[in-house]
């Protein structure tokens, strides 16, 4: 997104943000589960483009309730008009085995889940459950990723459909036509009613409980 | 538990490479900065040119996939 930015608007400051300046988001900051890097990344650059809370809720809450990933990025594999960039000179790869000069093509289909969440850790864990935990065909190594694999398939399709809905919802801001929808998406009814009054009390005195928009009880308090 | 099978890396949730989709081949240098510490960073761009959604997306994934580069947070796994 930073690099579309840039080339949108040279000479502005987003020509100058170094490339992966947010890799370290990965697997929930530093693969250690939290916010996945997705949201985190999603949210960064909404909150610098000044983005109304409204739209950067909209954005959360789409990455917390969507049934990802979607087909998107086979299915635009398919259309044939994608060029590997980068280092993929080599263009697309159907093996196994990454290989470094080219790019692994999307995996057609597969499981879905909705994380329930934006933390990395359940949204990945919902999705294994989603697709069958450790018999499913879509964990093995092949799909759900390993040492020896560039990322896995699920999260760098995620990815895609990351970047596609912030892209979407970026202009649709910009051009003012965002859905009559957009700012429902906000808190859950549930997280709202756990802040408020049956799971934390909301003195008004002192200082909050406890915060957050996400839901608490499909993804972490069962 | 199931997740033993999978590395630690295998959390990976889709990388920041959302916002990393820096792709920039070059890191061009900024002219005489535009923004100042006050208003902050990259500051109003209007008229809006709008985001090509497809090319955006195709990049987060290629970035993602390590094509762009190697990350200090490398998505392997």
């Amino acid at each position: 997104m930073i690099g579309q930015l840039a080339l949108n608007f040279p000479g502005s400051t987003w020509d100058s943000i170094p490339e992966g300046s947010f890799n370290f988001g990965g697997g929930g900051v530093n693969s250690w589960g939290s916010i996945c890097g997705g949201a985190l990344g999603g949210a960064a650059v909404l909150g610098q483009l000044g983005a109304t809370t409204a739209v950067k809720d909209e954005y959360l809450a789409w990455y917390e309730r969507t049934a990802l990933p979607s087909n998107a990025a086979y299915l635009d594999y398919l259309t044939g008009t994608w060029t590997p960039g980068g280092t993929a000179t080599g263009g697309w790869d159907v093996g196994t085995t990454a290989v470094a000069t080219k790019l692994a093509i999307p995996g057609n289909g597969g499981p879905q889940s909705a994380a329930g969440s934006i933390l990395c850790h359940a949204s990945w864990t919902e999705w294994f459950k989603a697709a069958g935990g450790e018999a499913g065909a879509w964990t093995k190594v092949t799909y759900g990723g390993s040492s020896s694999l560039s990322g896995s398939d699920r999260c760098g399709r995620l990815v895609y459909d990351c970047v596609y809905e912030l892209a979407t919802l970026l202009n649709q801001w910009k051009a003012g036509t965002l859905p009559a929808t957009t700012g429902t998406l906000s808190a859950s009814a549930q997280a709202t009613g756990c802040m408020n009054t049956s799971c934390h009390t909301q003195s008004a005195t002192a200082a909050f409980e406890s915060r957050g928009k996400t839901d608490c009880v499909d993804s972490c308090h069962k | 538990m199931a997740m033993n099978k999978l590395s630690r890396r295998q959390f990976l949730g889709g990388a920041a490479v959302v916002a990393g989709a820096a792709a920039l081949p070059i890191i061009s240098s900024v002219a005489p900065a535009t923004a100042t510490p006050a208003t902050g960073f990259p500051g109003l761009l209007t008229p809006w040119v709008a985001i090509d959604a497809t090319a955006a997306a195709r990049r987060g994934y290629e970035i993602y996939k390590g094509k762009w580069g190697a990350a200090p947070t490398a998505q392997s796994g």
